[in-house]
């Protein structure tokens, strides 16, 4: 069950956003934001902090409910239907989502069950070594440095092959090594799988993007983009 | 929400508070008419009681009623709640906690009759029995429900988990009554109920019009807890307005 | 699909409830320690003055010593239970809290009823591990010569910790993202749990004091088993809305 089961044409947007809110409180954090994104397509997502960018991909993880508008990931409604657009989305967050006390095989194994794959030993071995982690398989996650639970983070994200990336500030504090398998894991993905990435370092995932946008007062602005468009607003 | 059309109606709901404020004060006339008339029925008409508890088993007219409204008000509460869940701008802001409140109110007040009842029937100011015993429990539980919503920082979970308590408190009044009955028994039942089977018309009478009167009472306080919590929606949306600016 | 992942949910949690033993463990020691201290503090009062059991004195006060003391150590081991249980619930989201693991596992296209049924059997697994060692402590250091009638209580204990591990998962979940949550958590599950505490407590004491047959308690059994009914209703009907954020 992976998360490229809805027909792909070339013309309909892989995650469309209109007039979305979200407040807490007393306070208005987005308000009318509006995205249209084609499928394989790369966005940047820069702002100053508190500006509302983890809060965006938070609704469209469906981890939050928008105040009011609509959001459409993978050709499902997220309010109507956020089992099927939770099926479609790997996240990942500035937590990396693991039980301490568990191995990282253990930790794959429950979200593969989880996400009803076939075979998910086989498949969680097989994320394992997608991002060198093969050595430590039956290290409990608490365990491992900073760079590796990202890695396993990632795989966690990648388990049910999404179709659509939500990466939260990933190379947030990675060593080498494990910037080294983003960048592999986001060159092969790119083009193929829909990426929201957001950032404070724009210059390294650079390469890939196809539309950049920065969040500010509740809404999205166009900045430059440095890289051919494929027409994404 | 454009400016303009903020101007002229500051809320979702138009507040008319001096219309709101009209119907209360009709509500708490009429309460208090139905409940000095209560009084005068319960003092100076309705006979002594013969059976040797005298003058003091005259508070039952009170304690009935009472009783009666807590768990009127602990109903309303629970209807707010069940519409809150399925369609959240159904219910008037501010029903919910007000009728919560009001409940435990009057649970307190059933707690002092009780109590001076059991004093004056029994010789003992405390007893395990049915009413008593559920009324004590429902004070409990819905004192909880305040403690629920202040634990809770964010606004629209702390609306979701307090309505979601006050189904559950409300399902638990009944829960508790059934429960009683396994309750060890002391020496003798007391059992705190008035013998509806020789109610002469005046006492019948002086219930009705008590009964009724608490009732007005509840539903008058409720009425100015809506508008006050209207009025307080509406003043914090101007504010949020001309911060905007 | 949905049993695979209840399978995975519970698979998971003993998991990690085996790695680190801390919660069974604290339930376990609470239990024995707690009736340590109350066989301490009960040869002292043990010949059953009247009031000397902490009522407001007068009759018809709960916990009456009968003959052989009965009543006062079941209810005792009922409150002990609940204390304990109460241990384990605020650990009930313990696993998800760290890392932010509940996004993790709500980022799954899981039913998130079946996420309350994971975690209450998993509450109930705990209390059922807690209690084989507790009661037949409780049978060693307060009923000499009855304790093997403990066993016929087996359908009273397994039907309450039905009703203990639901309700007290539902209000775990109501007060996860609650500040104070230690706090909040006995103050209000305690109230919800009277009914099940009363009933438990008067079936337990009829079977051990009395020896009285199954059949003499099954108004108590229906009734605990109709509370669980009533709160796996409610919580399956809110448990959706409990956790969307």
């Amino acid at each position: 069950m992976t998360g490229r089961s809805v027909e792909r044409t070339p013309e309909r947007a892989w995650i469309a956003v209109e007039g979305l809110s979200r407040r807490f409180g007393r306070r208005e954090v987005l308000r009318g934001v509006a995205l249209e994104l084609p499928q394989g397509a790369f966005l940047l997502l820069l702002g100053a902090n508190g500006a509302g960018k983890t809060t965006l991909l938070r609704i469209l993880a469906t981890l939050l409910l928008p105040s009011s508008g609509r959001a459409e990931v993978a050709g499902h409604d997220i309010r109507t239907e956020p089992a099927a657009v939770r099926r479609a989305v790997g996240y990942v967050g500035h937590a990396a989502l693991l039980y301490r006390d568990l191995t990282a095989a253990e930790n794959l194994r429950f979200y593969a069950d989880m996400y009803g794959l076939p075979d998910p030993a086989a498949r969680a071995a097989e994320m394992l070594d997608r991002v060198e982690l093969r050595r430590r398989s039956h290290d409990a996650a608490g365990e491992l440095s900073r760079g590796m639970r990202q890695r396993l983070a990632i795989a966690r994200a990648l388990l049910h092959d999404p179709s659509v990336l939500l990466l939260d500030e990933p190379y947030g504090g990675l060593d080498d090594r494990a910037a080294g398998v983003l960048d592999g894991i986001l060159e092969e993905h790119a083009g193929r799988t829909t990426v929201v990435l957001v950032t404070h370092e724009p210059s390294r995932p650079m390469r890939w993007a196809t539309a950049v946008r920065e969040v500010r007062d509740g809404r999205l602005h166009p900045l430059d983009v440095c890289a051919p468009g494929t027409g994404s607003r | 929400m454009t400016p303009a059309a903020a101007r002229s109606a500051p809320a979702g709901r138009p507040v008319s508070l001096p219309r709101a404020l009209v119907s209360a004060s009709f509500l708490y006339v009429w309460a208090a008419l139905l409940l000095g008339a209560g009084v005068l029925l319960a003092f100076l008409v309705t006979p002594v009681d013969a059976s040797g508890l005298g003058f003091t088993q005259k508070i039952f007219y009170f304690h009935a009623p009472i009783a009666e409204t807590a768990l009127v008000a602990f109903a309303v509460a629970f209807v707010a709640a069940v519409l809150r869940l399925i369609r959240p701008a159904a219910p008037p802001p501010g029903l919910e906690v007000a009728a919560v409140r009001l409940g435990l109110f009057f649970s307190g007040l059933v707690m002092i009759t009780g109590m001076i009842w059991g004093r004056a029937a029994w010789g003992v100011w405390w007893a395990w029995e049915p009413r008593l015993t559920t009324f004590l429990l429902a004070l409990l539980v819905y004192a909880a429900y305040f403690v629920v919503r202040g634990s809770i920082d964010d606004e629209q979970r702390r609306e979701t988990v307090g309505s979601v308590y006050a189904i559950i408190a409300f399902v638990t009044v009944p829960v508790t009554f059934f429960a009683t009955r396994y309750l060890p028994d002391g020496l003798h039942p007391v059992v705190i109920t008035a013998s509806e089977a020789s109610m002469e018309t005046s006492m019948a009478l002086t219930f009705v019009v008590c009964t009724l009167g608490m009732f007005a009472l509840l539903a008058a306080v409720l009425r100015s807890e809506i508008a006050l919590a209207a009025g307080a929606e509406a003043l914090d949306e101007v504010k949020d307005l001309l911060e905007e600016r | 699909m949905a049993g695979r992942q209840l399978l995975a949910l519970l698979r998971r949690d003993l998991l990690l409830e085996t790695r680190r033993l801390q919660t069974v463990l604290s339930m376990v020691i609470f239990a024995v320690v707690a009736m340590v201290v109350v066989r301490y503090g009960w040869s002292g009062a043990s010949t059953g003055s009247p009031g000397g059991s902490g009522s407001l004195g007068g009759p018809g006060a709960v916990g009456d010593a009968g003959p052989g003391g009965g009543t006062v150590p079941a209810a005792m081991l009922w409150v002990i239970f609940v204390f304990a249980a109460m241990l384990g619930l605020s650990r009930t989201f313990a696993h998800e809290r760290e890392d932010e693991c509940l996004d993790g596992l709500l980022l799954c296209p899981v039913d998130r009823v079946l996420v309350f049924c994971a975690k209450a059997i998993t509450n109930l697994a705990l209390l059922l591990v807690m209690q084989v060692v507790a009661i037949p402590v409780f049978g060693l250091f307060f009923l000499e010569g009855s304790a093997v009638r403990l066993l016929a209580c087996t359908p009273v204990v397994l039907l309450a910790d039905i009703g203990l591990a639901s309700v007290g998962t539902l209000v775990a979940t109501m007060v996860l993202h609650a500040r104070s949550r230690d706090l909040v958590l006995p103050v209000v599950l305690v109230p919800l749990l009277v009914p099940v505490v009363i009933a438990a407590t008067s079936a337990t004491a009829a079977i051990v004091d009395r020896g009285a047959p199954l059949a003499d308690v099954l108004g108590r059994l229906g009734f605990l088993a109709a509370y669980d009914v009533v709160f796996l209703v409610l919580a399956w009907g809110t448990y959706d809305l409990l956790m969307k954020d």
